[in-house]
């Protein structure tokens, strides 16, 4: 058995794990350590009636992957995008990245500016594991978790004693990852403190160019967390964090290159107290404060500041948490308070967001067969109408091995700072873009000044607030195991996005250029399923087997067809053709098939051999034909497949190497995906040394 | 001896005379070739048509006087003048011209439309069309105008539509000014009549990176070249081959405060182009139809193909692909 825990770190099998566990998990007292964490629940993951995720250590190690989008992308119905702006995200059940909120140790990373976070902020040494909820999660965490939530688990000690790990890591591009870390425990004390080294010099798809497509960067991270048992019925916990990039900046202007800086620089810190008075009831308090600052710079051939930019995030969140088992039921009642600021270039004032929240949900732990969770959030901004968020996740077991799971539940994501402040004026062109609440007044003040020439909307539209986006998300599934040896699960999914926020066109200047402001206007579905085969055909083999089925659409847009008529464009003559519903393709970055292929094969007792093959297949990244939209005439970007070979060998008790060849076929796209460098090789040393 | 003499000259006289009778009395042996027992006959225009033997493999006609001793081979077939496969009977009675009309005036000109003739008024400028010029009595100023005349302006008016292709013009240089956003760089003016760039004032419409004017109203900006015509623009939605006429009523010349057609780089979508943002492309919207009224009252319609060179990698565009429908004649379809 031993051997199986070690062998089967992936997904299905960690519902397999989560039931051998079982029973400490109900016993521990100290839930919030089980990784189960994100539902914020103390059920086994085997019996939670949602689509659930968890990515072990183990699996993040062997895969020797170097940033958490390596990870991520490995799993089915998650894809890795990057944003215009070269910001990564993940996009699940076919929802944008923006619409996923990411923790680490269940606290929200923050810093989102165009949408989504800067994911080379998290070590991937640091991980233990990453539990992943997909589908709409708001009535727990609130708005931005739409599509699901990630929640990332920093290491700890369990065990009494000091654990040091050494890693170091080397890898194409000339990258180096050293990481150190010490953990240790001693009967009510724990304490773990890391640093983390990343430094690479990144790399050039298009080399006739005058710059880099990533350019060299250099990142740090320290942690430390203090666990301390006070009494039996009193535990604290401190966490800090704190993480610094820097980068080389630079930018092309009229055929010179601008080269400059740019600097990150994070902040986190918490505290939490737990009371536990008895085995059915605890409390939890967290206080949690965090800070996310870019600044940036770029310098002209004279060494002059050409432009500089600055963005400026704060968080305080406060957070009680109550947990009472009564009655065959597991009730968890939480309430806190969130107070947001962000301050940034081009914004008109010192945007603020306050926040204040409760929530509840129920389990019912009565029922052999059944499992129901039953959830809801109330939201009370001080500046949108209060949104209440409700979920409903029943499971049935049909026989032992058959599962079958459906959950229903709503979502929201207020408006961003930006699509709230923003006071932007292209300096070279002219155009403005309004954030809607100082659209009015900048507009009104534009025409004063004699510089509209026309308003194109009910400028009294401006005067009402934007409201949040909200979305339905159901899912419905159900999950088989046979003999421990075949476990199959299949999702369906549909995520409605209502409300959702986009530019619109406001008014024209004198200089014929536009004003743009934010509005509630389209309206997004995407509808699929994702289906996992794992199987085990000889003692020694693992195969994994994914699959993704995807279709994404503005609806409205999908509408429109009917009524009006639109036009693309001939890829041989160029000229104009009408377009039929059928050619509309839908959301952009989608691809409607998703496959992973994952086999595993241990060659003896300290050597495994892995190899990962993720096919996407083609999707459009923007409209090239002018219309706005994704149509079949549009250039796309065709399928592609990435292979991954992996070998780890335990060289000594406390000494592992991890050899990998990433991307074998040396995939590229120089033009429209940047993320991709090619292939790529490393090699991993990680030694353990363990004292009392 | 004499009497003699004179009784025979009598009878060949009376021979005569009564062979002379003969002949006039019975007329259906000569036909109105003068031939005796032929077969032509005349037609209703009073010309004699012959019979004639017509070979229905090589088509030869073989016109013939009557019918005997005439031998009809395999594929040959008799055809008496007034049977009614013969083109040759009442051929000549009258002309029916092209528009179907007797002996009408109409012409078939070299564009296939069939053109009329008309009375011109040259005080009131009024034209009347007419299906012939028999019993047309003219007032005083008053003329006929025959279809083919070099001053009828309809005669070969429709082939003066002429469509083609204008492969990159070059309208690429062009400057952004950072400071002040202002756009500097030389327009390229363009001429529909001779479907090229010039220098001279009778140019049509000017291009300067996404800019293009047209050389009718009045200058925006000091840069632009000086308004000498009466051209004028709009922007419509459709397939190029949709667009089939033109809406006098939609056009619109540059003012002083802004050209007709919205000069934004693409960022509103109300022009001719759009800015993708993400790639940083200028592409020609799709189902836009710019026609024009050139300088000299003409009308053309053009759709933008391309904004960029297939070969010059200029991130910044400048060069024109369009095709175009031009009339040359004045006339308002395409």
């Amino acid at each position: 058995m031993k051997f199986y825990l070690t062998f089967f770190y992936f997904v299905f099998f960690t519902f397999v794990n989560a039931q051998e566990k079982k029973d400490t998990i109900l016993i521990d007292r100290d839930i919030d350590e089980i990784n189960i964490s994100v539902a914020k629940t103390v059920k086994p993951i085997k019996d939670l009636p949602i689509p659930v995720l968890i990515i072990s250590d183990n699996e993040i190690q062997q895969f020797g992957a170097s940033t958490l989008e390596d990870v991520i992308n490995k799993q089915t119905g998650i894809v890795g995008t990057t944003t215009k702006t070269g910001s990564k995200g993940f996009q699940m059940q076919g929802l944008d990245a923006s619409y996923t909120s990411i923790l680490i140790d269940g606290f929200p990373l923050i810093g989102r500016s165009f949408g989504t976070l800067n994911l080379d902020r998290i070590s991937i040494s640091d991980i233990e594991s990453i539990e992943i909820i997909k589908g709409s999660s708001s009535s727990l965490y609130g708005s931005n978790a739409l599509a699901g939530v990630v929640n990332i688990i920093s290491k700890k000690q369990v065990k009494n004693g000091g654990n040091l790990d050494v890693n170091f890591k080397k890898s194409s591009n000339n990258t180096l990852n050293p990481y150190l870390s010490y953990k240790f425990k001693k009967s009510s004390f724990q304490i773990t403190t890391i640093a983390d080294l990343y430094k690479t010099e990144g790399y050039d798809l298009i080399t006739d160019d005058l710059l880099n497509t990533v350019n060299p960067y250099i990142n740090y991270t320290f942690r430390n967390n203090i666990r301390y048992t006070v009494t039996d019925k009193l535990l604290i916990k401190s966490h800090t964090r704190y993480f610094h990039q820097k980068q080389i900046n630079t930018a092309l202007y009229n055929n010179s290159v601008l080269q400059g800086e740019s600097l990150i620089n994070e902040h986190s810190a918490a505290i939490s107290f737990k009371y536990i008075p008895n085995s059915n009831f605890f409390q939890n308090l967290d206080l949690y404060t965090t800070r996310y600052r870019t600044d940036e710079f770029l310098n002209d051939n004279d060494d002059i500041l050409f432009d500089e930019n600055f963005f400026d995030h704060n968080l305080i969140q406060a957070e009680l948490r109550s947990f009472i088992k009564f009655k065959g039921l597991n009730n968890t009642i939480g309430m806190g308070s969130i107070q947001e600021e962000l301050s940034r270039r081009d914004f008109s004032s010192n945007a603020q967001q306050n926040n204040l929240f409760i929530y509840g949900q129920i389990e019912s732990t009565s029922f052999e067969k059944f499992q129901i969770i039953l959830g809801s959030r109330y939201d009370n901004y001080t500046d949108y109408s209060p949104v209440l968020s409700n979920k409903l996740a029943l499971g049935f077991s049909l026989l032992d091995n058959l599962q079958i799971l459906g959950s229903l539940g709503s979502g929201f994501k207020t408006p961003d700072f930006r699509q709230r402040f923003f006071d932007f004026t292209n300096t070279t062109l002219g155009y403005s873009v309004l954030g809607r609440e100082v659209a009015f007044d900048r507009l009104t003040s534009m025409q004063n000044n004699g510089i509209i020439q026309n308003i194109l909307i009910p400028i009294s539209e401006l005067e009402s607030k934007l409201n949040p986006e909200t979305s339905l998300n159901i899912n419905f599934g159900f999950k088989y195991t046979l003999l421990q040896k075949i476990l199959f699960n299949f999702n369906l999914f549909k995520n409605e996005i209502d409300n959702l926020i986009e530019t619109q066109l406001v008014a024209t200047k004198t200089n014929q250029l536009p004003v743009f402001s934010y509005f509630n206007v389209n309206k997004v579905e995407t509808i699929g399923f994702e289906c996992n085969f794992s199987f085990i055909p000889y003692k020694k083999w693992k195969w994994d087997i994914g699959y993704q089925l995807l279709s994404a659409y503005d609806s409205e847009l999908l509408n429109k067809f009917d009524t009006e008529t639109f036009y693309g464009r001939d890829l041989e003559t160029n000229e104009s053709i009408k377009l039929s519903k059928n050619d509309y393709l839908g959301l952009y970055n989608r691809s409607k098939h998703q496959i992973n292929l994952n086999l595993y094969y241990d060659l003896n007792k300290k050597t495994r051999i892995s190899s990962i093959l993720n096919y996407r297949s083609k999707y459009g990244l923007s409209d090239s034909n002018g219309n706005d939209f994704l149509d079949s005439y549009d250039e796309l970007i065709d399928g592609y497949s990435l292979f991954d070979l992996y070998l780890d060998h335990q060289l000594k008790k406390n000494f592992k190497i991890y050899l990998g060849l990433k991307n074998v076929f040396g995939y590229t796209n120089p033009e429209y995906i940047s993320s991709i460098s090619g292939r790529n090789y490393f090699i991993k040393l990680s030694m353990n040394v363990k004292h009392n | 001896m004499v009497t003699k003499n004179n009784f025979l000259l009598i009878l060949i006289s009376i021979i005569s005379l009564i062979s002379c009778i003969k002949e006039t009395v019975d007329p259906f042996l000569e036909d109105c070739n003068g031939i005796v027992n032929g077969t032509s006959l005349l037609d209703d225009c009073d010309v004699c048509q012959q019979a004639y033997v017509y070979n229905t493999i090589t088509h030869e006609v073989d016109f013939i006087n009557d019918t005997n001793g005439i031998s009809i081979g395999g594929d040959e077939v008799l055809v008496l003048p007034n049977n009614s496969i013969s083109p040759y009977w009442n051929s000549s009675c009258s002309y029916t011209d092209c528009n179907g009309i007797v002996n009408g005036t109409s012409l078939m000109d070299s564009c296939g439309v069939c053109q009329q003739a008309y009375v011109y008024n040259t005080i009131t400028h009024e034209v009347n069309f007419i299906n012939d010029t028999t019993d047309i009595s003219l007032d005083g100023g008053e003329i006929i105008i025959l279809p083919d005349n070099p001053q009828n302006s309809y005669w070969n008016n429709a082939c003066l539509s002429i469509s083609g292709t204008i492969n990159e013009l070059n309208a690429s240089d062009y400057i952004v000014n950072p400071i002040c956003g202002t756009l500097s760089g030389e327009f390229i003016k363009f001429s529909f009549e001779s479907a090229d760039t010039l220098i001279s004032d009778n140019w049509d419409i000017a291009f300067r990176g996404t800019s293009i004017i047209v050389n009718g109203g009045e200058a925006s900006d000091a840069s632009q070249p000086v308004r000498t015509g009466n051209a004028a623009v709009y922007i419509i939605d459709g397939a190029f081959d949709d667009i089939t006429s033109v809406d006098t009523n939609l056009l619109v010349q540059d003012n002083s405060d802004a050209t007709a057609i919205i000069d934004d780089f693409g960022f509103t979508g109300l022009g001719w182009c759009s800015y993708n943002q993400i790639s940083h492309v200028i592409s020609p919207i799709p189902g836009k139809v710019l026609v024009f009224r050139t300088h000299d009252n003409k009308y053309a319609k053009i759709e933008i193909l391309n904004f960029y060179h297939s070969e010059i990698t200029n991130p910044y565009g400048g060069y024109y692909t369009f095709n175009y429908v031009y009339l040359q004649g004045g006339q308002l379809e395409f």
